[in-house]
């Protein structure tokens, strides 16, 4: 009876809130050491999943919806990391490849297809550094500037005349 | 992420044609630009630019020689 109470006690004192939305620690995949370390070897595992046969019929069905590659790259990417395959940064360095698996089963499908949405393609688009310096630039505050006196030159026959420095 | 994305594939793109326009030109083999006085992390990241863009040239490769063999 005793044991109950005090159990009943220490759940309601040491119970964090939100505490049952968490995670325990290395419970999910991505927390873990990932599977796959070499960048090669990730490449490697994304050519052999790509070329599946299975795979092939969702393949195309995302190509054809005219979804960027580089969209579809990093979709890939990202359920490799979701899953613990690899980790992020590994991802991105192996990005090229997978976009350019894409892009061969959309040459052999006779898909047409483009890898980088079009803003970025033409450069329309301003990179995020440049934003981030120009709003620092514009919440600068501004120094009003001291105004300027011109002295009046004399102008009279006994007015001393301003000796050039050499 | 997509900018940071295009700015890597460039970069991979400019690997490509450089090799393929210095292919015939000879390694230095003595002085700094040597091989072996390379090191550290510019080195490994080098060497990890270098393995992808050979492995994007041989899937391109590839897809070139399954397209010609097809007509």
């Amino acid at each position: 009876m005793l044991e109950n109470e005090s159990k009943v006690g220490d759940v309601i004192s040491n119970t964090p809130p939100g505490i049952s939305w968490t995670a325990p620690a290395k419970g999910r995949p991505w927390m873990n050491a990932p599977n796959v370390v070499d960048v090669s070897a990730v490449a490697q595992g994304y050519i052999n999943s790509l070329g599946q046969a299975e795979a092939a019929n969702d393949i195309l069905d995302a190509l054809e919806s005219e979804i960027p590659l580089a969209v579809i790259a990093e979709t890939f990417m990202l359920t490799g990391v979701h899953k613990g395959r690899h980790t992020l940064d590994t991802g991105i360095l192996v990005m090229p490849v997978i976009i350019e698996l894409l892009q061969s089963i959309a040459d052999f499908n006779n898909i047409k297809t483009v890898k980088f949405t079009e803003e970025l393609v033409k450069g329309t688009t301003v990179h995020p550094r440049v934003l981030r310096e120009f709003a620092k630039k514009v919440s600068e505050p501004v120094e009003a500037a001291e105004p300027v006196m011109e002295q009046e030159q004399p102008t009279g026959l006994m007015a001393r005349k301003n000796k050039e420095v050499m | 992420m997509q900018q940071h994305i295009k700015t890597y594939y460039d970069k991979i793109e400019a690997v490509i044609a450089s090799r393929q326009q210095q292919s015939k030109s000879k390694k230095p083999r003595k002085g700094l630009l040597s091989p072996s006085g390379e090191g550290g992390a510019a080195a490994k990241e080098r060497d990890q630019l270098q393995t992808i863009a050979d492995i994007v040239q041989g899937i391109r490769e590839a897809k070139e020689e399954i397209l010609n063999a097809r007509k």
